[in-house]
C-alpha cells in the first residue's frame, strides 16, 4: 500500500510539471493534510498553517520543474513546506521585535486536560513554545536540521541555536511530565 | 520515571508526529488555484508597466534637461556678442528671452510699464537717438533709485521688467536707425544689455529671501537651486485655491500659465 501510494506520488509529478491541472489536484489531495501536520508544528495557529500551505503548494506547482529527482518527491514538498514556515517566521521577525524570548514563564502551565498524551496535546505544547524555541526545536528534532543549518536559515548564531533548543527540550520535559506522568514510558519504550 | 534524556523527547516527538496529519478545509484547493490561475500573468504584467512608466519618465527628464541646459548657455552668452558685432541682428535674437521675461511679469508690472510708456510717448514708434538717450537716461534713473527706496518686491520686479522693455525698445530703435549711427548706438545698447541682467540677479536675489510659506514654496526653492532657465522644470504658485503648478519645462513640452 506505501508502494501505491508513492507510485502514484511520482506518476503525478510529471503530470505537474507539464502544468495539467488535474495532476494537481490530485497531488494536492493525496499530500495536503500530510503537509498541514507539518505546517501546523511551525505555525502559530490553524490559520497560519492553512495559509502556509497554501502558499506551500502554490511554490510546488511553479517550481515543479526545477525537481531534479535526487531524493523523492515527496520529501522535496516536504522541504518547501518547510522552507515557506521558516520564511513567514522570517517575515514575521522584521514586522514584531524579538520579545517573545521570556514570555515563556510568565504564561499558566497548567491548562491541560490530563487524559492521555495526544499527539494534539504534544502539538499545542508545541505551540506554546516561543516562537524562536520552537522553529529551532522543529527543525532540529523533527526535520533533522544542523545547528549550522538552522543558525543560516534563520539568522542567528549556531550557539544560539544550541540554547534555544536545550530551552525548548527543558520547557517541553517539564510539560510532558507534569500531563503524562510516569505513563510517558510507555510511549518511548 | 521523574528524568528524560534529550535524546527520550527527541525520540517521542518524533515518533509523534512522523506520521501526523490534518484535515485542510474544503475550498482550501480553490483558493490554490485561484493564485495559480492569476498570480503569474498577473505579476508579469505590472513588472512591464512599471517599468515602461519609469523609463518614460527617465527619457523624458534626461532628455528635456541636456538638450536645453547647455543651449541656454550659449544663448545668454551670444547675446552680448552679437550685440557688439552685428546690432543689426539683435532684434531677431532679443525678442525671446524679453518675452520669456515679460510673461514673468504681474498685472502691476504691466502697469507700470503702460505708464512709463505714456510718460516717455511711444518708445517703439520712435526711431531717433533722442528717443533712445530719453530711454537710457530713465533706465539709470530707475536702476539708481531703486536700491535707495523701500520698495516692495512687486514694484522691484517691474523695474526690472521695465528695464528689460525700455532696453529692447532701445535695441529696436537702434537696429532701425541710421547705420551711420551704429557704433555709438551698439556701446549704447551693450550697456543697455547688461543692465537687465544684474536688476534680474537682484530680483532673483530677493525671491529667494522670501519666506517658504508652503509645499509649493519648498518646490521653487529647490528647482531654483538646481534649474537655472527662465522657465523651470517645474514651478509652483499661490492662488486662493491652493498651490498650483504654474508652469512646466520639459524641454520639448512646455507649459506655462499666463496669470501670476
Amino acid at each position: 500500500m506505501a508502494i501505491g501510494h508513492k507510485l502514484t506520488i511520482d506518476g503525478l509529478l510529471e503530470g505537474c510539471k507539464r502544468g495539467e491541472r488535474k495532476s494537481q489536484e490530485l497531488l494536492y489531495r493525496s499530500l495536503a493534510s500530510k503537509m498541514l501536520g507539518v505546517c501546523v508544528r511551525y505555525a502559530k495557529d490553524r490559520y497560519e498553517a492553512e495559509d502556509m500551505l497554501q502558499m506551500g503548494f502554490v511554490k510546488v506547482f511553479q517550481k515543479v520543474s526545477e525537481f531534479r529527482g535526487d531524493g523523492s518527491f515527496e520529501g522535496w514538498i516536504r522541504r518547501i513546506m518547510v522552507n515557506t514556515a521558516i520564511e513567514i517566521y522570517r517575515k514575521n521577525q522584521r514586522a514584531l521585535s524579538v520579545v517573545d524570548i521570556d514570555e515563556v514563564y510568565d504564561e499558566p502551565q497548567s491548562m491541560f486536560d490530563m487524559s492521555g498524551l495526544e499527539t494534539k496535546d504534544l502539538l499545542n505544547l508545541i505551540k506554546e513554545l516561543p516562537t524562536g524555541y520552537r522553529m529551532v526545536f522543529n527543525m532540529y528534532v523533527i526535520e533533522g536540521f544542523s545547528h549550522k543549518e538552522i543558525g543560516e536559515q534563520l539568522g542567528i548564531t549556531e550557539g544560539a541555536s544550541k540554547s534555544q533548543l536545550s530551552r525548548a527540550r527543558g520547557i517541553l520535559k517539564e510539560k510532558v511530565l507534569k500531563m503524562e506522568g510516569y505513563h510517558y514510558a510507555i510511549h518511548v519504550g | 520515571m521523574q528524568s528524560m534524556s534529550d535524546k527520550e523527547l527527541d525520540r517521542f516527538f518524533q515518533s509523534r508526529f512522523e506520521d501526523f496529519e490534518v484535515e485542510p478545509s474544503a475550498s482550501l484547493w480553490t483558493s490554490i488555484e485561484v493564485k495559480l490561475d492569476t498570480k503569474p500573468g498577473k505579476k508579469k504584467q505590472s513588472f512591464q508597466v512599471f517599468w515602461m512608466a519609469a523609463a518614460s519618465v527617465v527619457a523624458v527628464l534626461g532628455a528635456g534637461l541636456w538638450i536645453l541646459n547647455p543651449e541656454e548657455k550659449v544663448y545668454l552668452q551670444g547675446t552680448d556678442q552679437l550685440a557688439v558685432t552685428k546690432p543689426q541682428s539683435l532684434p531677431v535674437t532679443e525678442e525671446p528671452s524679453t518675452k520669456q521675461i515679460l510673461t514673468d511679469a504681474t498685472p502691476k508690472a504691466v502697469a507700470v510699464i503702460a505708464a512709463s510708456q505714456k510718460r516717455e510717448s511711444v518708445v517703439a514708434t520712435k526711431k531717433t537717438d533722442v528717443i533712445r538717450s530719453q530711454i537710457s537716461e530713465q533706465v539709470y534713473e530707475t536702476v539708481e533709485t531703486l536700491p535707495a527706496e523701500p520698495l516692495s518686491e512687486a514694484v522691484l520686479a517691474a523695474a526690472t521688467n521695465q528695464n528689460n522693455e525700455v532696453s529692447r525698445n532701445a535695441i529696436v530703435a537702434d537696429s532701425e536707425a541710421d547705420h551711420k549711427h551704429t557704433e555709438k548706438g551698439v556701446v549704447h545698447s551693450t550697456v543697455l544689455a547688461m543692465l537687465p541682467d544684474e536688476s534680474a540677479e537682484e530680483a532673483e536675489t530677493l525671491q529667494q529671501r522670501r519666506k517658504i510659506r508652503s509645499v509649493g514654496d519648498i518646490v521653487n526653492f529647490v528647482v531654483a537651486k538646481v534649474d537655472q532657465r527662465d522657465d523651470k522644470f517645474i514651478e509652483m504658485r499661490e492662488d486662493d485655491e491652493g498651490t498650483k503648478i504654474s508652469g512646466i519645462n520639459l524641454g520639448l513640452f512646455k507649459l506655462k500659465s499666463k496669470k501670476k
